[in-house]
């Protein structure tokens, strides 16, 4: 039991990494799009166009209240049966994660916004300045040094979720971790000592980093 | 796509609702112990019991909540320690929203003067004397928006224990999906289960937080 | 907020046109899986589990899949294109092995899949390469010997498989517990969680190989499951030339010795009687069996 050699030899880490490269790749697509998404809802639900921010609002407090777990079973099972297309792992994963971190990205944003002074958008306004300008000089960069911190622990979330696509067969650091055990010497504490090590190393650094922005911009 | 597997199966995704609530509940009252404990470590005089109270928190907030279930349920068994499914579940989804609450109770602390608990002392009052009859209560007011949010989280949480084959709603919903082939309708009830759950509870942390706004 | 109207119109579109057209996979026609259409690439794509030894699985250390079914595919790749190694051995899984095949992502598929009606009318199979049956995996010492003994013990399956469907037809006071993959059921049960796990004899078996000490291959084979390699519906040509590669590996003593190195042992007794048939005679057979 004290010797550890079948867990720490190049080829078991190698796969493990591998593991934590999936988690990663998957963590970046879901950011990526979850951010223009939620940008975008954030916006709509703002919007004066009434259908729209209903719509928005819907989607929102939908998402919000169910459970990740949950849209990733429907995006990789129930999903492929309305839109007629077999949707791999990985896609099934990415679109849930970036789909149901989008709502949640609405809201930070949209309180970001919401906390940018009137004053300051008056004061443009009555400088001739159009929405659209407002909008891209004032209230977003206002709005998103706001949102850092929150956005931060967001993405912390994120990073945590994906390990739950482990349960649709994504080959990400769970689930390989999973598979190792399942090996001789079939030894799970080690695996799990490894694993866990390995989120909190990434995930304790990611807040790390949002600390010091959250100081930096302050 | 055939939805009236949705009303054949009611019974059992009723019987799922009942299990989500009990681990639930099970698992918030061990939170919210477990959380005002370690809250208290934190906001302690002495360094040392700062740093383990910190060191919890940090540990369990950063590690997924699936690889904290999986290791009670699957590697645990490896040293002789056998728990059922469902003290697995309830431990895991505890101990594991304890360090959020924990955090809340501990930002509810911070926003009481400093004042208070000083006053409490030099009045010759012990530490936890002081922190129980005059810091914590003011606290709790400011910590009841956070709270409300985990407790909200928790339930949607409780979700996992569906990958350790119980059957709360998801698992249940998962099931009747895969023997009947028929997933969108399943699925479409779990998640109206869930939002019965959530709705309401969050519409509750909502106007919380609107009569506790800073 | 008439840009912001526009604006979130605008990238809601592309956004949903973007996700629908990027996962959206184009269907072939089914030319593009014949034997010409895989001589002029050069290359055939086949399927194999990587998590089901001694059939198809990958080693964590060395990055390779091996297994029975593996050495299929490198045979058909070799009777179709001269070489084993120009076949790529892609992952399938139980539940995705069907729509690849039916959507000409993969050419075929040697996954341990059992010849069914039901799946018959999707996709068309090969003749019959090997013969499983439904077995029990137990602890060493376990009182548990047949199917029979599991009457209000627990038993172990993968969520959605034939296997779970089978033992709670026959032991409908057996405790269930499903999970989506193989290795959760063996932790499980090396855990003590569940009694038995319950599947494919072979898988089983491979199980039971990396294990020996702590685990028993119980319960005889209570099911007939003739395995196939799917072939996409139409697909004369390849399903043609998979059937003629089995034929071959009969001839040449090729087949017993992979039957040799992957399942350690010789080929069964009734070997002659399942080897080679029709697929839809193994359908019906398998159709009208009672289990036990």
């Amino acid at each position: 039991m004290n010797d550890l050699g079948w867990l720490f030899n190049r080829g078991t880490l190698t796969f493990i990494a591998g593991g934590l490269g999936v988690t990663l790749e998957l963590a970046a697509v879901a950011i990526a799009v979850s951010f223009v998404a939620g940008v975008l809802l954030a916006l709509g639900r703002l919007s004066r166009f009434r259908p729209l921010s209903i719509v928005a609002t819907l989607y929102i407090e939908g998402m919000r209240a169910l459970p990740v777990l949950l849209v990733i079973f429907f995006a990789y099972f129930a999903l492929p049966r309305i839109i007629g297309v077999k949707l791999e792992p990985f896609t099934a994963g990415a679109i849930a994660l970036s789909a149901f971190t989008a709502a949640l990205v609405a809201e930070i944003v949209r309180a970001g916004i919401l906390a940018v002074p009137k004053g300051l958008i008056e004061a443009a306004q009555s400088q001739g300045f159009s929405g659209a300008q407002i909008l891209r000089i004032i209230t977003l960069p206002i709005a998103l040094r706001q949102m850092m911190p929150a956005l931060v622990a967001q993405f912390v979330t994120l990073l945590k979720d994906t390990s739950l696509t482990a349960v649709i067969g994504i080959l990400e650091l769970t689930r390989r971790g999973q598979l190792v055990f399942a090996q001789p010497p079939f030894q799970p504490i080690p695996v799990f000592a490894l694993i866990a090590l390995i989120y909190f190393t990434a995930n304790f650094s990611l807040g790390q980093l949002g600390r010091r922005l959250e100081t930096r911009t302050l | 796509m055939d939805w009236s597997v949705l009303p054949e199966n009611a019974g059992l995704l009723a019987q799922g609702l009942l299990l989500t609530l009990e681990v639930s509940a099970l698992a918030l009252v061990l939170a919210l112990a477990l959380g005002v404990i370690v809250a208290t470590l934190r906001v302690a005089p002495s360094a040392a019991l700062r740093r383990i109270g910190t060191a919890y928190v940090e540990f369990l907030r950063n590690i997924p909540l699936l690889v904290q279930l999986f290791f009670l349920f699957f590697a645990l068994p490896s040293i002789g320690i056998r728990l059922p499914a469902f003290a697995c579940g309830v431990l895991a989804l505890g101990v594991y929203t304890s360090a959020f609450v924990a955090e809340a109770i501990r930002s509810g602390i911070a926003a009481v003067p400093k004042g208070q608990l000083e006053a409490g002392l030099s009045s010759g009052m012990g530490y936890a004397s002081a922190m129980r009859m005059i810091v914590l209560p003011q606290a709790i007011t400011k910590t009841i928006p956070p709270l409300g949010n985990t407790a909200l989280n928790l339930i949607k949480n409780s979700s996992l224990v569906s990958t350790i084959s119980m059957l709360d709603i998801l698992g249940t919903a998962n099931l009747m999906g895969s023997r009947s082939f028929q997933y969108v309708p399943m699925f479409v009830g779990a998640g109206i289960c869930y939002l019965i759950l959530t709705l309401p509870a969050a519409f509750a942390v909502n106007v919380l937080e609107k009569r506790y706004a800073r | 907020m008439n840009l912001a109207r526009h604006a979130v119109l605008a990238a809601t579109f592309s956004l949903a046109a973007t996700l629908v057209l990027g996962t959206a996979v184009p269907s072939r026609a089914a030319d593009d899986n014949s034997v010409d259409a895989i001589r002029k690439r050069d290359k055939i794509k086949i399927g194999v589990k990587y998590d089901a030894p001694p059939f198809g699985s990958l080693n964590p250390q060395t990055n390779q899949v091996t297994g029975f079914d593996v050495d299929i595919a490198r045979a058909i790749a070799k009777k179709i294109l001269g070489s084993p190694d120009r076949v790529e051995l892609v992952q399938v899984k139980s539940d995705n092995r069907i729509p690849l095949v039916q959507n000409g992502d993969i050419d075929a598929f040697v996954a341990t899949a059992t010849i069914t009606p039901a799946r018959m009318k999707t996709i068309d199979f090969s003749n019959v390469y090997y013969r499983a049956g439904q077995s029990l995996l137990v602890k060493k010492g376990s009182p548990v010997k047949s199917y029979k003994d599991l009457d209000g013990k627990s038993v172990c399956s993968v969520q959605g498989s034939t296997p779970e469907q089978t033992i709670r037809r026959l032991v409908p006071k057996a405790t269930v517990t499903t999970f989506e993959t193989y290795p959760e059921c063996l932790t499980a049960l090396r855990g003590g969680r569940v009694d038995a796990v319950t599947t494919d004899n072979v898988i089983l078996g491979g199980y039971e190989a990396q294990d020996p000490n702590n685990l028993d291959l119980v319960g005889g084979l209570f099911t007939f499951e003739p395995y196939g390699i799917g072939i996409r519906k139409g697909n004369a040509s390849l399903v043609k030339a998979v059937n003629d590669t089995l034929e071959d590996l009969k001839k040449s003593g090729e087949y017993a010795k992979m039957h040799q190195r992957w399942l350690k042992k010789s080929v069964p007794a009734d070997f002659d009687k399942w080897y080679g048939m029709p697929a839809a005679t193994a359908a019906d057979q398998f159709d009208k069996q009672k289990p036990g």
